[in-house]
């Protein structure tokens, strides 16, 4: 049979010959394709090249990436729970982040261990897409984890970023843009799914979804129509394939399912208190214990300690002591001082007082006098001063007021610094002028008149005086002139 | 009595609401929606729609909404850029072009010689595009000039404080440095903004691609120095939308009156265009779909997708040609 294949034979044996020759040659292309030949492989990758220049991935490659995938995705969410653990402020976010851990990673390792290659990757990219809008997006990692949060945020962002790498290299661009609106549109009519790790695209139930599957499963992506006479042979390999990708990783994730029960029966809030009480027992006993044991060492180290503190504080107590009987030696001194300073000025005050008083008592005998030698000027006096007699403590009073006047100024300055923005400074300063102004017109006026007064006074003594001179000359003349 | 009666059903189908109760296709349409189109009709015709991918997208969105109303047509949408929209109507492998601009004359001119009419015009939404930066960033608007250095190599800026922007003068955003985030050439969104912002002035090097729109928007998020660009659909917890200087000089946000009245400085309205002959009656299941397009619950799911919707004014306007 062989022989017609020839060359020699094909090309140039007798003409009647090639219609056999392309009969057996056509009769032997389903058997050689259905027994896996090279020959027959060739020629349908061939056809296949020619019908289909943009495939780049047959579905047992996509398999392979997807376990690679989950291998991937498994490696980033465990590093990052585990650092999160790590990291945890409490027991809850401990328990979190391994309940992140089991079921992302259960969840993953399940749709890869599932049938269909490109159902599988559909699924992983909904679920990883869901994720990452719930975790990243929805800000989920931040109220959860707090300042740890960055960590699983950067994990789900890589691991969103390859499964949609992944998915591009079996669909068009605009079959990803439809499945990416798809996605979001879907998240945004079930906003209260948090647990999303579970939900499958046949649960996104837009037939529109349905018919880019479709589409993608018969080349209209970049996904290889799948090999109907190899597809039961690689059904049964993949079938092997994904039982022993599945096998390998169980016990892992069985380990973390029983990690995750422990954590969670110790994050609750009874058995919490309860080892917090045990471990406060527990340590309040090794804490007794300590002590008992030490006991004898403390006492001596404690007496020695009190004796040599109590030998510090008498030094230092008698300084004290020292110093106040110094302070207070000064002080008595200061009072006796301030004493003296207070009598002198007290004696002072005492002479001026009797000073004034006597030459109070003086004018007031002159002005009796006065009264008696002079009455009608004596009465018109009267008339046009009724005021008081003259008193030097008016005088010293008038000043005082003024004084009293001007630090009433300054007090009132003062408070009013407080008040240079205020929209009451205004009449604050009014007030403040006018008071002083009253206290020192009335000063100034009754000072005034006082010296209005002692000029009067001296006026009068100057013509008393001189009238008594008068009085004198004429009264000596007389009497000269009688003698 | 029997043929009263008869009509009557006929009357209470034909002006019933669709089946899901979203769509009141003839109060909105004025397009008579028969049993047999309904549902009677096994062989589907088929509406081939060729052309821009960002239409297609759209299209691709509401399809799935028309073909639960109308049962009997299945629509067929092809991507390829607005470009191939007017080849594909000229070798007869689609009777309407979708384009996310205006056919340009030349392309006008080659429908009009190859076919001896012009084609009909529709507009049915308004795309636009929002810059988006991390919801930390302290800039709340950005000049044209200021887009450029931030988008593009044109001055070579690196951190944030190189920009000179009143509202930067904190030193942690002086060393910030800048992440452009991109979505891939072949997507219309990334040519427009590069026309319309940069003046085809191109990306910077440093830019990263991401496939999606929702996942540029999620790295500006995660990435506090991070800016991106893309419909606000998108926008998350994490990112703010910037306000961008309009041809005016003022600052306008991506909203639906300043989007609408193309104040917004990236809008730009999406095409749909007809072959349909002078003096003829638009084939019925192309009036169906320009009506249902036309539809208050379909400009509504074209808000849900990202777009905007297109004035009143142009959709009555658009929908009396429809019925004529």
């Amino acid at each position: 049979m062989k022989k017609y294949l020839t060359k020699k034979n094909f090309y140039s044996g007798c003409h009647y010959c090639l219609i056999p020759s392309f009969l057996i040659i056509f009769l032997m292309i389903p058997v050689y394709s259905s027994a896996s030949s090279s020959w027959a492989d060739n020629l349908n990758s061939s056809e296949n090249k020619k019908l289909s220049a943009q495939y780049t991935i047959t579905a047992e490659e996509l398999d392979g990436m997807i376990y690679a995938y989950a291998d991937s995705y498994m490696t980033q969410i465990v590093s990052a729970t585990r650092e999160i653990s790590r990291q945890a402020e409490s027991s809850q976010q401990r328990s979190d982040a391994m309940l992140l851990r089991v079921g992302s990673v259960n969840s993953i390792y399940d749709i890869a261990s599932s049938s269909e290659p490109f159902t599988k990757l559909l699924d992983m990219l909904l679920v990883v897409t869901l994720q990452s809008y719930v975790w990243i997006d929805e800000d989920r990692a931040e109220k959860i984890f707090g300042h740890s949060a960055k960590i699983l945020i950067d994990a789900m962002h890589q691991n969103r970023k390859e499964i949609w790498k992944l998915a591009a290299k079996a669909m068009k661009p605009e079959q990803l843009y439809i499945l990416d609106w798809l996605i979001l549109d879907w998240r945004r009519q079930n906003p209260d799914i948090n647990f999303v790790i579970f939900t499958r695209f046949s649960d996104v139930s837009a037939s529109r979804v349905k018919s880019i599957v479709s589409d993608v499963k018969i080349g209209s992506g970049f996904l290889a129509p799948v090999d109907e006479a190899k597809k039961a042979i690689n059904e049964t390999r993949l079938l092997a394939e994904r039982s022993f990708f599945y096998a390998k990783r169980a016990p892992l994730i069985y380990t973390w399912q029983a990690e995750n029960l422990t954590t969670n029966i110790l994050a609750k809030p009874e058995i919490a208190q309860l080892l917090e009480g045990i471990k406060r027992s527990t340590l309040a006993i090794e804490r007794v214990s300590e002590v008992m044991k030490n006991l004898p060492g403390l006492i001596r180290e404690e007496r020695v300690f009190i004796s040599s503190e109590l030998d510090k504080r008498e030094t230092s107590i008698s300084k004290v002591l020292a110093e106040v009987r110094q302070t207070i030696n000064e002080t008595e001194h200061l009072v006796v001082t301030v004493d003296k300073l207070s009598d002198s000025g007290n004696n002072i005050l005492h002479e001026l007082r009797v000073t004034s008083e006597s030459l109070n008592t003086t004018l007031i005998t002159f002005d009796s006098m006065m009264s008696h030698h002079f009455p009608a000027l004596s009465k018109e006096e009267k008339a046009r001063d009724k005021s008081k007699p003259f008193n030097i403590n008016e005088y010293t009073e008038a000043l005082a007021k003024v004084d009293s006047a001007a630090e009433e100024l300054t007090g009132l300055m003062g408070a009013s610094g407080n008040m240079i923005n205020s929209d009451k400074l205004t009449y604050r300063i009014e007030q403040l002028n006018s008071a002083a102004r009253d206290r020192v017109e009335h000063a100034t006026e009754q000072s005034k008149k006082m010296i209005q007064t002692l000029f009067l006074y001296i006026a009068l003594t100057l013509v008393l005086a001189f009238s008594l001179m008068v009085f004198y000359r004429k009264l000596f003349a007389r009497n000269r002139g009688e003698v | 009595m029997r043929l009263l009666l008869l009509l009557f059903s006929f009357f209470i189908a034909e002006f019933s609401y669709s089946d899901n109760g979203f769509w009141n296709v003839d109060a909105a349409t004025q397009v008579p929606i028969t049993l047999k189109n309904m549902s009677s009709n096994k062989n589907k015709q088929i509406i081939n729609i060729s052309g821009s991918t960002t239409v297609s997208n759209v299209l691709n969105l509401l399809a799935d909404k028309f073909e639960q109303n109308y049962k009997n047509i299945q629509i067929k949408i092809s991507g390829g850029g607005s470009s191939s929209a007017v080849r594909a109507m000229l070798n007869n492998s689609a009777t309407i072009g979708q384009m996310s601009r205006a056919m340009k004359q030349k392309e006008w001119d080659a429908f009009v010689k190859h076919y001896g009419y012009e084609p009909v015009e529709f507009k049915i939404a308004v795309d636009a595009l929002a810059v988006y930066v991390n919801k930390k960033n302290p800039v709340d608007k950005l000049t044209s000039t200021q887009l450029l250095d931030l988008f593009s190599d044109s001055h070579h800026i690196n951190y944030w404080g190189e920009l000179k922007s009143d509202q930067l003068m904190t030193p942690n955003w002086e060393k910030q440095l800048i992440q452009v985030y991109t979505l891939p050439k072949i997507a219309g969104a990334y040519s427009l903004f590069n026309k319309r912002m940069l003046k085809k002035a191109g990306y910077k090097i440093s830019a990263i691609s991401e496939p999606t729109s929702s996942s540029v928007v999620q790295s500006v998020g995660v990435n506090p120095g991070g800016i991106t660009f893309a419909s606000s659909f998108y926008k998350t917890r994490r990112t703010q939308f910037v306000a961008l200087e309009g041809k005016d000089g003022q600052f306008y946000e991506p909203v639906q009156p300043w989007i609408s009245s193309f104040k917004y400085p990236v809008s730009r309205y999406l095409y749909l265009y007809i072959n349909q002959k002078p003096g003829t009656k638009l084939v019925l299941k192309n009036k169906q779909l320009l009506a249902f397009l036309m539809a208050d619950a379909t400009q509504l799911l074209i808000k849900r997708a990202g777009f905007y919707s297109v004035s009143d004014k142009i959709r009555t306007q658009q929908l009396e040609r429809i019925n004529q």
